[in-house]
């Protein structure tokens, strides 16, 4: 397969350069007047996010050949000194040494190895030989993907780490147009030909690669999805539900809980929550039947991993701590397990710990909620209330 | 099911269910579009579509008889409380006019020179068409995203007198929700059609006032045309840093 690149004519010398990708393979390419070369691709791997500072890259090189022709008959012997003429800042470089002798197919090769950057990089081949120098230039378009969370919080944006559900915006350095695609789970949107598209993480764990190819060119970056795996707690404030006596008629608490859901590394606020409280059943010491029937609520995270959470055991006659001769310590928890949906649209269980325990007090008969998961946060005694 | 993902796997629906909903709907109608060569533009039910003499944008002279055609969009549909359906049409009506440009660029990929610059200015018109409906219905801009409200939580004895308050303040909390996570992927999407635009005109042969031009007249808002102008020059000024 021929790659064209540029044939620049002078004393009737023509000038090609061809350029081959690491397997040998050449990137089909068309004319690009004058001046210009072609097209070809160049695989960057890994660009070296969130790895151990110096950590070398791994990168991939391209093979440069010139060819000078008179007509069809090669130009033997000249020496043909190749250099990068433009890029971007770390635009790479012509591995040592940067010149060759063009053999009996008069053709001289070098190789292009790319700098950290993205962009496109343009490669002159000249003719030291030759009356003048002609020279003839060959394109190089570095692929290199950066992602960018669509959410501003947590405020590290380039992270690789992503909570499920949470989308990216992922763009080519340097604006360079190419297909995309994603293995591992996820999907990207658009697709085809574009500079910048949108990865939609999944709804479960994951480890996805996202590719940007364009002809042989095939970028690619790994990420990680993970699930919530985390809960803490801490009390925002009370709110008494009633008003002191005396009389005092009524029992109870109420306290509004701030919850994180971890690790806040990533972020949460796409991923779908519940919490899937079973039916539970208690007594109160004067006999009567304490019921919390089964249900479900879904609730999301802001983009901080946060939420309010308001427990309340509502108001209660005070005569529930009466056991015929005193007024009696009570106390029950509720079960609050947390769940997240899956991309099957199935409920999978992330932390069933929680709980969400009531204490009453029959010395003086206040009461206190709490909220217990990997820490627990306490509201204050409150109550009676007429 | 009323829960944030359902909602959010909807804004990915096919074209061709988009097309279908934006016909039912009868909410939003194109013009004659630029096309891919041998497809000629059609509206949701696939009827030639005659256009509509408001707004309509003339193209350059170098690109023919072919007109960019009409774009009506939903005045104020992202100011307003809105149902989720107006959002999500301005969402995928958008991504229908994208995808027209991505089909033109498509099995060309490997062109340059004249043959890419041509091309770019077929294919440039429906994705500028993407962005103006989004400017038009009031997206936010690439500065300012939409925040994500939380979706809060209540621990409460179901014969309790504020159950009922608390259950329907949750529930104004998840339409919330929603909602926001609507307008965000909106905001994300007028991110990433600016960046493609860019993008493509970050690409030799440079053609900056040719941006600006056929720009200013899709979009008619200078400010977001010098904001493409500006982020072109940075990218071609990246592309060229080094120079001997």
């Amino acid at each position: 397969m021929r790659l064209y690149v540029n044939r620049r004519s002078e004393e009737n010398i023509a000038y090609e350069l061809k350029t081959e990708d690491h397997l040998g393979r050449a990137v089909p390419g068309s004319h690009d007047g004058y001046e210009c070369a072609r097209y070809v691709g160049l695989r960057v791997l890994a660009d070296g996010f969130g790895k151990p500072h110096g950590r070398v890259l791994r990168r991939r090189r391209v093979r440069i050949t010139a060819t000078a022709m008179i007509g069809s008959d090669p130009v033997v012997g000249h020496g043909i000194e190749f250099s990068v003429t433009g890029g971007p800042a770390s635009k790479g470089s012509i591995s040592p040494p940067p010149s060759d002798v063009t053999n009996a197919n008069g053709e001289a090769h070098t190789e292009y190895t790319s700098g950290s950057n993205g962009g496109t990089v343009t490669v002159t081949a000249r003719d030291t030989n030759q009356s003048g120098q002609p020279t003839a230039n060959c394109t190089v378009e570095v692929i290199k993907i950066l992602t960018q969370t669509v959410t501003t919080t947590p405020s590290n944006r380039d992270r690789t780490d992503l909570g499920i559900g949470e989308p990216v915006n992922c763009s080519t350095e340097g604006g360079i147009a190419a297909n995309w695609e994603v293995s591992g789970g996820g999907f990207v949107y658009p697709t085809i030909g574009v500079a910048s598209t949108t990865y939609y993480s999944p709804q479960s764990p994951a480890t996805p690669t996202l590719h940007a190819k364009k002809d042989t060119a095939d970028c690619s970056k790994a990420l990680s999805v993970v699930a919530p795996d985390g809960l803490t707690s801490a009390l925002v404030a009370d709110f008494p539900e009633g008003t002191a006596g005396p009389p005092n008629n009524q029992i109870g608490a109420r306290s509004a809980f701030i919850m994180t859901v971890y690790p806040t590394t990533v972020c949460f606020a796409w991923a779908s929550l519940r919490e899937n409280i079973p039916g539970q059943s208690w007594t109160w010491p004067d006999g009567a039947d304490l019921d919390v029937n089964a249900y479900t609520h879904e609730w999301a995270t802001s983009v901080a991993n946060t939420g309010v959470d308001v427990v309340t055991t509502g108001l209660n006659p005070i005569s529930r701590l009466w056991d015929g001769q005193t007024y009696t310590d009570f106390n029950y928890q509720v079960s609050v397990p947390q769940e997240y949906e899956n991309d099957a649209s199935q409920w999978v269980s992330w932390y069933p710990g929680e709980t969400h325990p009531r204490e009453y007090r029959g010395a003086d008969q206040a009461a206190r909620v709490e909220f217990v998961a990997d820490n627990t946060a306490t509201g204050g005694w409150e109550g009676p209330f007429q | 099911m009323n829960n944030t993902i359902a909602k959010r796997r909807r804004l990915v629906l096919p074209a061709v269910l988009t097309l279908a909903l934006l016909g039912a709907l009868d909410i939003v109608s194109f013009g004659r579009a630029a096309s891919a060569p041998g497809h000629e533009a059609s509206n949701a039910e696939g009827r030639p579509d005659e256009g509509s003499p408001q707004a309509q944008i003339e193209t350059p002279d170098s690109l023919g008889p072919e007109s960019l055609g009409t774009v009506q969009v939903l005045p104020g549909a992202t100011d307003r409380a809105s149902p989720h359906v107006l959002l999500q049409t301005v969402l995928e009506t958008s991504r229908a006019e994208f995808d027209k440009g991505t089909a033109i660029y498509a099995g060309h990929l490997e062109s340059s020179g004249e043959d890419y610059a041509r091309l770019r200015r077929e294919f440039i018109l429906p994705m500028l068409n993407a962005l103006k409906i989004l400017l038009g219905n009031g997206v936010a801009s690439e500065d300012a995203p939409p925040a994500l409200p939380a979706v809060n939580m209540f621990d409460a004895p179901q014969d309790s007198p504020e159950y009922e308050a608390l259950v329907k303040k949750h529930e104004e909390e998840m339409e919330a929700h929603s909602r926001a996570i609507l307008l965000l992927e909106l905001w994300n999407w007028r991110v990433v059609l600016m960046q493609n635009v860019v993008g493509y005109y970050s690409q030799p042969p440079y053609a900056t006032d040719e941006l600006r031009q056929l720009a200013t007249e899709v979009l008619q808002d200078d400010a977001v045309v010098n904001t493409l102008v500006q982020k072109v020059e940075a990218n071609i000024a990246w592309n060229t840093a080094f120079q001997p």
